[in-house]
């Protein structure tokens, strides 16, 4: 074929015409680009009148990239704070939603003599990957606000009124990040030690204990409140079976009868929803007796990384109720929620597998970590 | 009969795209638990099913054949972005409740099927009523049976709370499919007897004609 039959060819034809259409497209496209974007501001201006229905005078709250690099289920996308009433207007990214996608909220934060003491509104500005994010409706969202109370953590289990269970994890995430941006910048943030004694405490009850860690010097010591920071005796996290084992505390208490000895283990697993990737961190409760694990005392999840149905698990009582025999695993699945049941059961065993190890080493607390006030059911 | 009527009834009724042919289930068993959300598909997918008919009905004669639903693909998915951004700035709450479906009306079978079956063979304003027919049946069905789905479902009717009563799975993926299945059994049952009542009119004209000529 020469040049001049190619260019009376069908094959020339149909590139110009391919090619006229394609130009057509783009021009036409960028033209309606150039008069339709929405841009950041009238996105602001749209949020701000379906909160308030009006216009309002607002300061940019800064320092929000810092806060993004600690936040593991959420960022912080905008922040400002209402001139009017002081509250905080928070654009906040949940992650975790419905096939690892993500919702962005508006989360009305109402902040009253320099703390947080509510939820005035939440509302959905955008997600990727929610098919049926129509489905949480203003009823479902009204619920945030109701629930509220000091120290909430939101789950989708909470929110009741909307079956889609990875939105919900994702919007719970964005209000959950919102409030902690809040009290971060309200000073209200608990401190290290504040956060552990806190999650220890609602593994325990009302039961009184006594928490062990170790001081700079490596010597055992009890943790208290005022504890600026807080150490656990691992060092370093470790690789144990398939999860990472973060922290051991040592807990120490009055059952009524003697003085109990229960180790207290930090470990995330993998093996996760979607692909396996994804993590659960659970805090496991193990009774020590005699130098050796007699039982799992409870399990609690504390952090997990895209587990959308997390709020379906509904299997931790049943490792208490399991008999501990010394190596083996122990495995079970929430039906909804077998991946995540997965990670969990991996975080267990990796805390159970890295206590056997290592036992012999840990001990019983020593008389000398009773070294300081506060520790009375030691004496 | 007119052949523009028949075009219109076409769409509307005897070829209806979601209860004859069964066309663009996706956005109707996904959207139908609102009527509002189903609506706006429907206005949506006319807007772009008009548009496309009438832009490859008058480009026939220019696309080559080979290349045609390359073609006809571009142009659709250049309409829809256009959509996507028009909803965005002008009906925000429409373009949050239709989510990820807005996007996928590129791949809509209603829209590349008129694109391949009637507008590349037919006049602009042939494709155009085409167009507009089969958008509107599109969205009368998809409105109908959000308003169903919606009111049995939720107990509410565009949103606004009608009643306390509501069968919960009627709002789902799952109850939209028994509603679309209860809905096409209705609706080839009414096509049905329409037809077989045209034809027995018909039937009745010729042999009427007949014994005249006989006579």
């Amino acid at each position: 074929m020469n040049g001049k039959s190619f260019f009376k060819s069908t094959t020339f034809k149909c590139i110009i015409a391919l090619l006229c259409v394609l130009l057509v497209s783009g021009i036409f496209l960028t033209i309606m680009n150039s008069l339709l974007a929405v841009t950041p501001e009238e996105k602001f201006n749209r949020a701000i009148n379906k909160i308030y229905g009006k216009a309002v005078k607002t300061e940019t709250i800064s320092d929000i990239k810092s806060f993004n690099e600690t936040s593991p289920n959420g960022s912080i996308e905008e922040a400002y704070k209402v001139k009017e009433d002081g509250n905080f207007l928070i654009k906040s990214t949940g992650y975790g939603g419905y096939d690892n996608g993500t919702v962005t909220c508006w989360v009305v934060v109402v902040v009253n003599g320099g703390a947080v003491k509510g939820i005035d509104k939440v509302i959905i500005d955008s997600n990727k990957a929610q098919s049926y994010i129509d489905r949480v409706g203003d009823k479902a969202l009204s619920q945030f606000s109701e629930l509220y109370e000091d120290g909430i953590v939101y789950t989708p289990s909470l929110i009741t009124g909307a079956t889609v269970t990875g939105t919900k994890n994702a919007i719970c995430n964005a209000v959950n990040t919102a409030l902690e941006f809040a009290n971060v910048k309200c000073g209200n943030v608990a401190s290290e030690a504040k956060k552990l004694l806190e999650n220890i405490a609602n593994i325990y009850g009302d039961t009184k204990v006594s928490v062990y860690g170790v001081d700079e010097k490596g010597e055992e010591k009890l943790i208290e409140e005022t504890d600026e920071t807080v150490k656990g005796f691992i060092e370093t996290p470790v690789t144990s079976g398939k999860a990472t084992v973060e922290s051991l505390y040592k807990v120490r208490f009055n059952d009524g009868k003697n003085d109990v000895l229960h180790y207290v283990v930090s470990s995330t697993g993998v093996g996760g929803y979607p692909d396996g990737s994804g993590t659960v961190t659970c805090l496991t409760a193990f009774a020590i007796e005699n130098g050796a694990i007699s039982r799992i005392y409870k399990v609690t999840i504390t952090a997990n990384v895209g587990q959308s149905y997390i709020g379906n698990i509904e299997h931790l009582d049943k490792y208490p109720g399991a008999d501990y025999i010394e190596g083996e695993d122990m495995n079970f699945v929430t039906s909804g929620a077998t991946m995540s049941s997965t990670a969990i059961n991996n975080a267990v065993n990796g805390a159970m597998r890295y206590i056997e190890a290592n036992i012999a080493n840990l001990g019983d607390i020593t008389e000398d970590g009773d070294n300081n006030e506060g520790g009375e059911e030691n004496e | 009969m007119n052949k523009y009527k028949k075009i219109t009834l076409d769409g509307l009724i005897f070829q209806n795209p979601t209860f004859i042919l069964v066309l663009g289930t996706c956005p109707t068993l996904g959207l139908i638990s609102s009527a509002f959300s189903a609506m706006g598909m429907g206005l949506t997918v006319l807007v772009v099913l008009l548009l496309s008919n009438v832009i490859i009905s008058a480009l026939r004669k220019v696309i080559p054949n080979e290349v045609r639903i390359p073609c006809y693909i571009v142009v659709i998915a250049t309409l829809v972005t256009f959509a996507r951004m028009f909803l965005e700035k002008f009906v925000p709450d429409l373009y949050d409740s239709l989510g990820g479906f807005l996007a996928l009306i590129v791949v809509n079978c209603i829209i590349l099927g008129r694109a391949e079956a009637f507008a590349n063979k037919h006049t602009v304003a042939e494709a155009a009523v085409d167009g507009i027919a089969n958008g509107l049946g599109f969205t009368v069905s998809l409105t109908l049976m959000g308003i169903i789905c919606e009111f049995f479902g939720k107990g509410s009717l565009f949103g606004l709370q009608i009643m306390d009563f509501k069968i919960g799975m009627l709002a789902t993926p799952a109850g939209a499919f028994l509603v679309y299945g209860l809905c096409i059994a209705v609706f080839v049952y009414i096509v049905d007897g329409i037809e077989r009542a045209r034809r027995v009119k018909a039937n009745k004209l010729a042999r009427e004609n007949m014994l005249k000529e006989a006579a």
